[in-house]
C-alpha cells in the first residue's frame, strides 16, 4: 500500500515532458519571429527614409503655412489700399476736371467777348484748338471710372482668395479631434497654436463681412469669354 | 425734337462721369440736363421734371441701372421715353439683359463725344 502511495507522489512531481507536436509549434513560432525580424529588417530602411523625408519636408510645410497665414492676414490691408487708391484718384480726377472746366469756361468767355472784333477769326483758331484739347482731356478722365470699377473687381477677387484660405484654416479649426492632436497638426504646419484660435475667430467674422455681397469672380471670368464689342452692340440696335 | 427741347436726365454714381457726360452734352449742343447718383434718385427726378431723354449707368448703389430701367418701363407714362445705357459692362449677356429691361441703346465706356452724339440723334 505504502509503495503505491510513493509511486503516485513521484508521478505528480515528475515534470510534463514536451511532446512531438509541442516542438513543431515552437518551431513554427520561432519561424514567425524570424519572419518578423526579416520584415523589420526590410522595413527599417523605408522607415529611415520616411523620417528623412519628414525632416526635410517639415520646414517647407512651415514656410507654406507661414506664407498662407501671412498672406491671409495681408488681404484686408490690400483691400484697404485699393479703396484708398480709388478714393485718392477720385479726388485728383475731380481736381483735374474742375481745372479743365474752368479753362473751357474762360475760353468760351474770351471767344464771346472778342467775336465782334475785326480780324479776330485768325486769333480765335488756336483758341478753338485749345478748347478741343481741353475737351479731350476731360473725355479721357473717364479712365478713372473704368479703372475704379476694375479695382473693385480685383478687390472682390482678393476677397475670394482670402475666403479660400480661410476655408482651409477653418477646416483645421473645426476638426472634432483631440485638442492635443489638433495642436500637433498645427505645430507641424508651423502655425502658432496660441494665436490660432484668436486669429481664426477674427478671420471668420471678417470672412462673413467681406463676402456678404461679393459677386462670384469665377462667374465674371466665364463671362469675359462672351465680351461684346461696341460694333456688336450697334448691330443689335440697328 | 430740337436740341433745346431735350431735357436729359443723367444717372451715374460717379460724380466724375456725371460731369463728363454733362460737359460732353453741352459741347455737342444739349444744354439742358439734370443728374442723379442712383436709380432711386432718378425716379424722383423723373416724376418732378419734364424729362424726355435718359442716360444711365448700370453699376450703382441703392438702385442699379437695370432695376431703374425696369422700374421706369413698368409705368405706362414712360413707355416711349428714350433710355440709353452707358456702362463699363460689355458682356453679351449684359447687353441682352439691358435690352430685355427696355433700354433703347447701349454704349460701353469709354465713349467719345461723336458716339454719344450719333446715338442721341438716332433716338430723338
Amino acid at each position: 500500500m505504502g509503495n503505491d502511495k510513493e509511486k503516485k507522489s513521484d508521478k505528480a512531481n515528475e515534470p510534463d515532458l514536451l511532446k512531438g507536436e509541442d516542438y513543431t509549434e515552437i518551431l513554427e513560432r520561432i519561424q514567425h519571429i524570424k519572419s518578423l525580424f526579416a520584415f523589420g529588417e526590410g522595413i527599417l530602411p523605408f522607415l529611415e527614409e520616411l523620417f528623412i523625408f519628414l525632416k526635410e519636408v517639415t520646414p517647407l510645410l512651415n514656410d507654406v503655412s507661414d506664407s498662407l497665414m501671412n498672406t491671409s492676414g495681408m488681404m484686408p490691408d490690400a483691400a484697404v489700399e485699393l479703396d484708398a487708391a480709388v478714393k485718392e484718384t477720385s479726388g485728383a480726377t475731380y481736381q483735374i476736371m474742375e481745372n479743365v472746366e474752368t479753362i473751357l469756361k474762360h475760353l468760351d468767355e474770351f471767344k464771346k467777348a472778342t467775336e465782334n472784333i475785326d480780324g479776330i477769326d485768325k486769333a480765335q483758331a488756336p483758341i478753338s484748338e485749345i478748347q478741343e484739347n481741353a475737351s479731350s482731356i476731360m473725355n479721357a478722365l473717364q479712365f478713372h471710372d473704368i479703372v475704379s470699377q476694375k479695382l473693385v473687381h480685383v478687390r472682390h477677387v482678393l476677397a475670394e482668395v482670402q475666403k479660400k484660405m480661410l476655408t482651409l484654416f477653418t477646416r483645421i479649426y473645426d476638426m472634432e479631434i483631440d485638442k492635443s492632436v489638433k495642436e500637433n497638426i498645427l505645430q507641424t504646419l508651423g502655425v502658432n497654436v496660441d494665436e490660432f484660435e484668436r486669429i481664426m475667430e477674427t478671420k471668420i467674422e471678417e470672412q462673413k463681412r467681406l463676402t456678404a455681397d461679393d459677386p462670384d469672380p469665377r462667374k465674371q471670368q466665364e463671362d469675359q469669354a462672351s465680351n461684346f464689342s461696341q460694333n456688336d452692340i450697334d448691330d443689335l440696335f440697328n | 425734337m430740337s436740341q433745346e427741347d431735350l431735357n436729359i436726365l443723367i444717372v451715374d454714381d460717379s460724380p466724375t462721369m456725371r460731369r463728363i457726360i454733362k460737359n460732353t452734352l453741352e459741347r455737342i449742343g444739349y444744354k439742358n440736363s439734370i443728374d442723379a447718383s442712383n436709380g432711386k434718385e432718378a425716379i424722383d427726378l423723373l416724376e418732378e421734371n419734364p424729362i424726355n431723354f435718359v442716360i444711365t449707368d448700370w453699376n450703382m448703389p441703392e438702385m442699379n441701372g437695370l432695376e431703374f430701367v425696369t422700374e421706369v418701363r413698368s409705368k405706362s407714362e414712360y413707355q416711349d421715353l428714350p433710355i440709353m445705357m452707358i456702362t463699363t459692362r460689355g458682356m453679351k449677356d449684359d447687353v441682352l439683359q439691358a435690352v430685355q429691361a427696355g433700354v433703347n441703346n447701349y454704349i460701353v465706356k469709354p465713349f467719345t463725344p461723336e458716339t454719344l452724339e450719333e446715338k442721341i440723334n438716332k433716338l430723338i
